[in-house]
């Protein structure tokens, strides 16, 4: 009889496994579910005799059981350079077994590393974990032996070992393929771990958003009871709250409390679970542990990776990336190697603007930076974190700001609420990102103006002192917060060295390349209060924006950039090339104004924010995202018609109208009745 | 004392032998290894901007004010969770510490009021404090961003306010709620930044949720968020003065801070011994009724007790007083005049009294209320130990393994104490309840009694005896304990005596209704800890006995009382801290008023007054006669007044119709009397049947001493004018005056000099050393001048420890057709004895009225539901309350409370008492419950009567 191999890994799933599996089954084939070989681009991948094809839909099952579908074949999988670059300790299984079968994982060398440890004395266990150089690979990378050793010294007769299985970082899903597809690992490095420092019972800590893992877990748990006996173990299931994967927080979940974390000293490993000195661990941190304890398998963990950061690292690739999965590799890979190397660059084709590591409050990692080697300290010394090794991948189209403000919503909304920078900062972080974006705050508010409040300030606040103030927030938060997920800045899109490695926010864009035809000179050389017109709108679009340049002239008092794609194309010739620029630069948005734009209102951006927008009296003055890059090239390489209101049309931008517009100044006559109207 | 707060320093006091030395901002400081760099900081003078820090809590490390640097570790650790180490240097104040502590405060402040000069907290606030010092000018973030403001107050609770539009969110009170109180009524509702206070469920109130309004979260809280209604109201108080409560036998000391004479709130003080700076409803916020509007002031005769009272001088009272007690004096001999004593004046005015009967009336018919409550206790561990008190402190508990609490129910009737031995459970002592109603301590959060044995009421004696058999028979005794402190002789008698088969649990269950398996496994527990039960210091844990007066009011209360003492020495659990025998004693000054010489038979320091020597010693000393045969008891000067023998009563701060048993029998027997005096705050329900009517001092008007059940001696202070002119023991000085003593006490303190002179337990004791270290535990004397935490450390008082053979002998009180159920009573947390100061406060809101509980079972037989009137009637009388439908009583059994005079609960309770010492037999009278239309014809005829009798003639008299 034929037999295939499909994934039941949630992942396939999601895309469609069952499908392809019912059709194999009704073409008579044995479908045997296995693990996840981990390359998702490829999920569901069916595997028959070891040659695999993927991604895989139903109706095209007939074509493999006739051996055709060549273009969805990948040869034998083994030897796919994905997987064949790798170094697979953790999850050697992966894609070979199937999850809950204890034949396959005894025969795939499961139990040893317990059995063997348990003919150790505890002592001589910890004393390989810790010559292992194993680290948490939670996020904190402290030494795992280490932290037993604490345990096990600490006075106390009831411990603890908890694993934390509550993987929340955006892009990390190496906590879950482990859970679904090799559980029974997971289970013999707790074993292991609670032999080496007394414990009697465990806890695994899983979130509620992964039915599958607890639905394995608690199989494995029914299967492997016997092994692990006397040491028994819960599966415990979260409820929601992102800030229950912090250790502590973790601990008081599961003592039935507010999901808060604790102030450290006292540390876990000494009151920890209801008091009692508790190992907190990560899955991934457990999972290494049999191999480890098998025989060599110490020596052989400590010859992998570099400088402190010893053996392999399951690192996960996602994001805008073409080819995620799971890629466990020895330390020392570069950030470049991952994503371009083995990632193959983005999904969506676009140069990489960053890669965000470590999880939503983790650092952006400039392209610049990319020969940073995976390291805790490389990592550490770059103001970075490796966290749970979740590697996300962003194109150029990305809106840092935007980005950075979904930062502090996120931990507005998810901070445990217990140290003030994150309670408050969070929101104050949110709300001025927004003032930042309308290019600062352009009076005083209501209270601030009150004649009693007579610190306050009555003049509003500049683009520039909210930028100096996100700066000093930072540092509050950075230095202030209470946990570890302050260890990176919340805005980590946005703190002050992202800007200067050219994540900014708004490029301002004056387009100066008409003909003055109406006005019989050169207009943006005609002088209104003593100044160009040119000069004075540089200066209004500097007071709101990172950068300005100017569009159309080969001379100005700011960087001159030519139309694209070639001079001629009217004002969008200039809007496009200006968001080219802004898309290289790291721009999340160009505004633009006519040289001849005169009486800007003082809250433009504002006016403007959420890009798209434009004035809809005059579209010249218009807030564009640089997501608007291939609707602008779309409209300039057709045949339609090259106008702002057909980009805005395309882009679905949003006409705001105002009570007064501003001047236009497009005759003699104009720029005297404006030189009235101002009073110059 | 100016008022200023009391010093803060920031995390708790730590206590170890190692010391660890390190420099703060150059000053080098010495303190006890553990101690957190903030601690060391404010103890060494300095001070570090912090608000979630508050010394009666552990450090939660949330404000993130408090930041420090220390060299060599990384970051700016905050000082509050950061232990010293030795040599560690460390930065309290730098310019990066500066930055990050107003880049804070700004977050603080962008997200509350500015209105502090019309702020209830003005001034004594700790987010004004802390902002003046990080000197916060302008708010970057402005005003107009998200925030909280605007949050509807919650007034719910009488005495204090919740505005949250106040709240720093800083978690403190949640936190008092929890590590002080015990309760956990209090919680962080919401993440990030919808992080909000709130009290049990997310519809509750204070009021309804199961807050206990102790005041912990108030007195914890930084800003006005939590705040004293009083203060908002009269403002900030100017003047401060410490003093002791007089509510029960816990004994807080506090801090009434005034403006002028007007008591603005009651702070718990933190240096207080017995308290540790906790509180409950009562002594933190009922003190209203202080200067209630029914408080008579001025003082009042009348010929007979059905005219009107007459109001008049001090000088025409004492004289019209002084008059009727001669001329029965001259007609019936001395022994027709007699006194009682009062457990809620200070010790000073006790002696007074019994010595006004003793050297004025010439007679020792004199007795205290200990008389109804705890003078098993006194006859019981005098018997056994040799002293009649407790034998700890109640740090002591805080050392326990095992505690066992028979017949008390302490979250009610003890609650700072309770709050501390919930304290001690959770950090996982073990418990057994023995009670016949499933008191609050049985499940609580973060509690659970390892064992309740719901008893029968009346079976006290059989369920002990039955524990000491499981002990001795399985051999879990501690021989060499017993060997070394006790008589071996004794013990073997009541060794043989308990391993009898018909003392076994299995023989007893149908008499206690416990079931053996759990009354066995709760010896065992008791004597051993329980499997898995250890420790590096002893071999066997550490056991201590709590009881109240559901122990002593019984037929065998005295018999219960030993057969305690016998358990803790047949376990070894006396003599030092964790164990012990320990009375929680219900009145704020019933230990002291016993120590005084308050019955009839003892004279101060309980020597027997047949003793010649001790005589003569008071003899010489006052310069008058004896009389050498012991007085009258309470029970039994209602006996002779009704055979005519005994005539004429003081009665200093009692309410004896309310409060003692039968009051049938207490009406009769004061009806006959010639001559009443009540001498009270209020006209108390025995001033119905009184002559004359002494106006009475609070607490706060007066100085002397209270002594708790603790054996602690505490200052009472003068907060206040007297509102009648003179303090209770002037009052008692000018009626010995009148009667030709010639008294002339000018303070207390002299008062108090007399005492020590001739009660050897109290010889240290003196007001100056009062004044200077705070209390004294007696006896204080030559073998132990400091005081006396724990007694028996070296052995016992009375020399060997005697264990008494107590034979269970069950009550004469029987259920039958007639009167299927048993009656049981007790206490609630918000009301205080007979209520007479409670019930004049807004406590009421808590506790209207007396309330039935009734099992189910026993309801729906009945046709009875929750809230139906029900007759409650008994074989002495009847009355008429509300019925609560419940199971934390069970089958069989009922239960009520006795606050409030409309109800009368001792209407139905019996005349029978204590074999030894005559104390009323409160916690089992039969009866039977039958649903009912409205009050019992005594509650009417009682109404109109007391009506009457409270009248006032406006007009003098002619």
């Amino acid at each position: 009889m034929n037999a295939v191999r499909i994934s039941d890994d949630a992942l396939a799933l999601a895309c469609g496994a069952n499908a392809v599996a019912a059709a194999f089954e009704a073409a008579g084939w044995t479908v045997e579910w296995v693990s996840s070989w981990g390359m998702h681009w490829l999920e569901p991948l069916v595997e028959v005799n070891g040659i695999g094809w993927g991604p895989m839909t139903a109706d095209r099952v007939g074509e493999v059981i006739e051996g055709r579908a060549d273009d969805l074949c990948i040869g034998p999988i083994a030897a796919h350079p994905f997987i064949a670059r790798q170094q697979r300790l953790t999850f050697a299984r992966a894609g070979r077994t199937r999850p809950l079968s204890l034949e396959d994982y005894a025969a795939t060398g499961g139990w040893q590393g317990l059995e063997r440890a348990r003919s150790l004395d505890p002592a001589q266990v910890i004393a390989e974990v810790i010559a292992s150089g194993l680290r948490g690979r939670g996020g904190a990378g402290f030494p795992a032996g280490i932290k037993w050793q604490t345990v096990a010294i600490a006075p106390g007769g009831e411990k603890y070992v908890v694993c934390n299985a509550d993987e929340g970082d955006s892009g990390t899903f190496a906590d879950r393929m482990l859970m679904e597809g090799d559980p029974l690992q997971l289970l013999e490095g707790m074993a292991i771990c609670a032999h080496a420092v007394g414990a009697g019972h465990g806890y695994i800590y899983v979130r509620s958003e992964y039915p599958h893992a607890i639905a394995k877990l608690k199989s494995a748990l029914a299967l492997a009871e016997s092994r692990l006996a006397p040491f028994t173990v819960e599966v415990r299931v979260g409820a929601g709250a992102y800030v229950c994967g912090e250790e502590t927080a973790l601990l008081n979940s599961i003592e039935g409390k507010r999901g808060e974390v604790r102030a450290k000293p006292p540390l876990p490993a000494l009151e920890g679970l209801f008091g009692k000195p508790t190992v907190v661990n990560n899955v991934l941190t457990l999972a290494a542990v049999p191999h480890i304890l098998s025989p060599g398998g110490a020596e052989f963990y400590a010859r992998l990776g570099i400088d402190r950061s010893k053996g392999t690292m399951p690192i996960q690739l996602a994001g805008n990336v073409r080819h995620g999965g799971l890629y466990e590799t020895a330390f020392g890979i570069t950030l470049g190697d991952l994503v371009g190397r083995i990632g193959g660059g983005t999904a969506s084709g676009r140069p990489v603007k960053a890669v965000q590591v470590g999880g939503p409050l983790g650092a952006y990692i400039h392209p610049s930076q990319f020969d940073l080697p995976f390291d805790y300290e490389a990592f550490a010394a770059a103001n970075a974190l490796i966290g749970h090794g979740g590697v996300v991948v962003f194109d150029d189209n990305t809106d840092m700001a935007a980005l950075a403000r979904f930062a502090f919503e996120f931990c507005a909304a998810e901070s445990c609420g217990k140290c003030t920078p994150c309670r408050i900062g969070s929101t104050r972080g949110a709300e001025l990102i927004d003032r930042l974006r309308a290019g600062g705050k352009a009076q005083a508010d209501a209270v601030e103006a009150l004649p009693q409040m007579h610190n306050a300030r009555k003049a509003g606040r500049s683009r520039e002192e909210s930028l100096n103030l996100i700066e000093d927030l930072c540092e509050v938060m950075q230095l202030g917060s209470l946990c570890a997920l302050r260890v990176h800045p919340l805005s980590g899109a946005l703190c002050p060295e992202a800007l200067a490695r050219g994540f900014r926010v708004i490029l301002g864009a004056v387009l100066a390349g008409g003909q003055s035809t109406r006005f019989g000179s050169d207009k943006a050389l005609a002088t209104l209060g003593g100044e160009t017109l040119l000069q004075r709108a540089v200066d209004r679009l500097s007071a709101w924006c990172d950068a300005v340049v100017v569009l159309g002239r080969e001379q100005a008092p700011a960087p001159c950039l030519a139309d694209w794609p070639r001079p001629g194309m009217g004002p969008l010739g200039g809007i496009a090339a200006a968001l080219h620029h802004a898309q290289g630069e790291g721009f999340a948005a160009v505004l633009t104004c006519g040289v001849d734009s005169v009486g800007l209102p003082e809250d433009l951006p504002a006016l403007l924010s959420p890009a798209p927008a434009y004035l809809a009296d005059q579209p010249v003055i218009a807030l564009w995202p640089v997501s608007a890059v291939p609707a602008i090239e779309a409209i300039l390489a057709g045949n339609g018609k090259h106008s702002l209101r057909a980009l805005a049309e395309r882009v679905g931008a949003r006409a705001v109208r105002l009570d007064h517009n501003p001047a236009n100044i497009n005759t003699p006559e104009d720029l005297a009745q404006a030189e009235k109207r101002h009073g110059l | 004392m100016g008022y200023e707060r009391q010093p803060d320093f920031g995390t708790p006091e730590v206590c170890a032998d190692k010391l660890v030395s390190l420099t703060i901002d150059g000053r080098s400081v010495t303190v006890p290894a553990g101690t957190s760099v903030m601690r060391a900081a404010a103890s060494s003078g300095g001070s570090i901007p912090s608000l979630c820090a508050t010394d009666s809590v552990k450090a939660f490390g949330s404000c993130r004010m408090c930041l420090v640097e220390v060299d060599g570790m990384r970051g700016t650790p905050a000082s509050c969770t950061t232990p010293v180490a030795e040599g560690m240097v460390v930065r309290t104040q730098t310019e990066k510490l500066a930055r990050l502590r107003k880049g804070v405060m700004e977050l603080y402040i962008s997200d509350h009021p500015l209105d502090c000069l019309t702020c209830s907290a003005n001034k004594d606030c700790e987010l004004q404090d802390t902002a003046a010092e990080v000197g916060l000018r302008d708010v970057r973030y402005g005003y107009d961003g998200a925030n909280h403001l605007g949050g509807k107050p919650d007034l719910s609770n009488p005495y204090f306010l919740f505005a949250p539009d106040k709240c720093i969110v800083c978690s403190r009170c949640v936190r008092a709620c929890d590590e002080v109180q015990g309760t956990l009524a209090l919680s962080v509702n919401g993440r990030g930044f919808a992080s909000k206070i709130g009290a049990g469920q997310a519809a509750d109130s204070f009021l309804s949720s199961e807050c206990v309004s102790c005041g912990a979260c108030v007195q914890a809280c930084p800003t006005s968020a939590l705040m004293e209604k009083s203060v908002k109201e009269l403002g900030k108080p100017e003047r401060a003065v410490i003093t002791t409560c007089a509510y029960c036998g816990v004994g807080c000391t506090f801090r009434a801070e005034l403006k002028g004479e007007q008591l603005v709130r009651m702070v718990p003080w933190k240096d207080g011994k017995a308290n540790r700076g906790h509180s409950c409803v009562k002594g933190r916020f009922a003190w209203g009724y202080a200067r209630h509007q029914d408080r008579i002031t001025t003082p009042m005769i009348r010929d007979s007790v059905d005219e009107p009272w007459r109001e008049v001088s001090w000088d025409e009272a004492l004289a019209f007083t002084a008059a009727r007690l001669g001329a029965i004096k001259a007609q019936y001999g001395p022994r027709a005049l007699g006194g009682i004593t009062s457990s809620r004046c200070t010790n000073e005015e006790t002696f007074l009294v019994q010595k006004l009967v003793r050297a004025g009336f010439g007679s020792n018919n004199v007795d205290t209320c200990a008389r109804v409550c705890h003078s098993p206790t006194g006859y019981g561990l005098s018997k056994t130990f040799g002293t009649s008190a407790g034998t700890q402190d109640f740090d002591s508990v805080m050392a326990a393994d095992v505690v066992l609490v028979i017949g008390a129910n302490p979250t009610d009737g003890h609650p700072v104490f309770a709050s501390r031995l919930k304290r001690r459970l959770r950090q996982g002592a073990r418990l057994i309840v023995i009670d016949p109603r499933r008191i609050d301590l049985v499940r609580s959060p973060h509690i659970e009694a390892a064992h309740h044995l719901a008893l029968q009421p009346g079976t006290n004696v059989a369920v002990l005896t039955a524990m000491a058999h499981v002990i001795v028979t399985e051999g879990l005794t501690d021989e060499a304990f017993i060997r070394e402190r006790c008589d071996w002789d004794e013990y073997q008698d009541w060794a043989r005596f308990v391993a009898e088969e018909r003392h076994s649990p299995e023989a007893l269950e149908a008499v206690t209704r416990v079931p053996a398996a759990d009354l066995r496994a709760a010896a065992r527990l008791f004597a051993t800890g329980g499997p898995g039960w250890s420790s590096d210091q002893r071999s066997r844990p550490n056991s201590a006995i709590y009881y109240g007066l559901g122990v002593t009011e019984h037929s065998q209360g005295s018999s219960t009382v030993m057969a305690i003492a016998n358990l803790a020495m047949a376990t070894g659990n006396i003599g030092r801290p964790g164990v012990g025998v320990n009375p929680l004693r219900g009145q704020n000054n019933v230990q002291g008023s016993c120590d005084m010489g308050s019955f009839p038979h003892e004279l101060p320091g309980y020597r027997h007054v047949s003793g010649a020597a001790v005589r003569e010693e008071f003899e010489a000393d006052w310069g008058v006669a004896i009389d050498p045969e012991p007085g009258l008891r309470i029970p039994n000067m209602l006996d002779a007044a009704i055979d005519g023998s005994f005539r004429a009563i003081y009665i200093q701060g009692e309410d004896i119709l309310q409060s003692d048993p039968n009051t049938h029998h207490v009406a009769a027997g004061l009806k006959a009397m010639d001559c009443v005096i009540v001498h009270d705050l209020f006209l108390n329900e025995t001033a119905n049947y009184a002559h004359v009517f002494l106006p009475g001092s609070t607490f706060l008007e007066k100085d002397g001493t209270f002594t708790n059940a603790e054996r602690r001696i505490q200052l009472v202070r003068k907060v206040m004018e007297p509102a009648n002119g003179k303090a209770d023991w002037e009052v008692t000085q000018a009626l010995a005056n009148a009667l030709g003593l010639a008294w002339n006490y000018s303070h207390p303190r002299e008062i108090m000099d007399e005492i020590a002179r001739l009660t050897p337990t109290f010889a240290g004791v003196s007001f100056d050393r009062l004044e200077a270290e705070g209390s004294l535990q007696w006896p204080v004397n030559a073998a132990n001048p400091n005081g006396s935490p724990i007694m028996h450390a070296d052995g016992f008082v009375r020399g060997k420890g005697k264990f008494i053979v107590t034979d269970y002998v069950p009550t004469d009180e029987k259920t039958g057709p007639r009167y299927p159920l048993l009656l049981t009573t007790g206490r609630v947390l918000s009301q205080y004895n007979v209520g007479a100061q409670t019930r004049r406060t807004a406590n009421n809101v808590w506790h209207q009225e007396d309330l039935l509980e009734i099992h189910p079972l026993d309801a729906e037989n009945r046709g009875i539901k929750g809230g139906d009137w029900v007759r409650l009637a008994s074989r002495t009388g009847e009355t008429t309350l509300r019925a609560e439908v419940t199971d934390r009583v069970a089958p069989g059994v009922v239960y009520t409370t006795f606050h409030h005079p409309a109800t009368q609960a001792n209407v139905v309770t019996t005349d029978y008492s204590d074999w030894a010492t005559n104390c009323p037999e409160y916690k089992v009278t039969a009866v039977q419950v039958l649903p009912s239309n409205g009050p019992s014809e005594w509650q009417e005829s009682y109404a109109s009567w007391s009506e009457k009798s409270r009248r006032v003639a406006r007009e003098p008299a002619e």
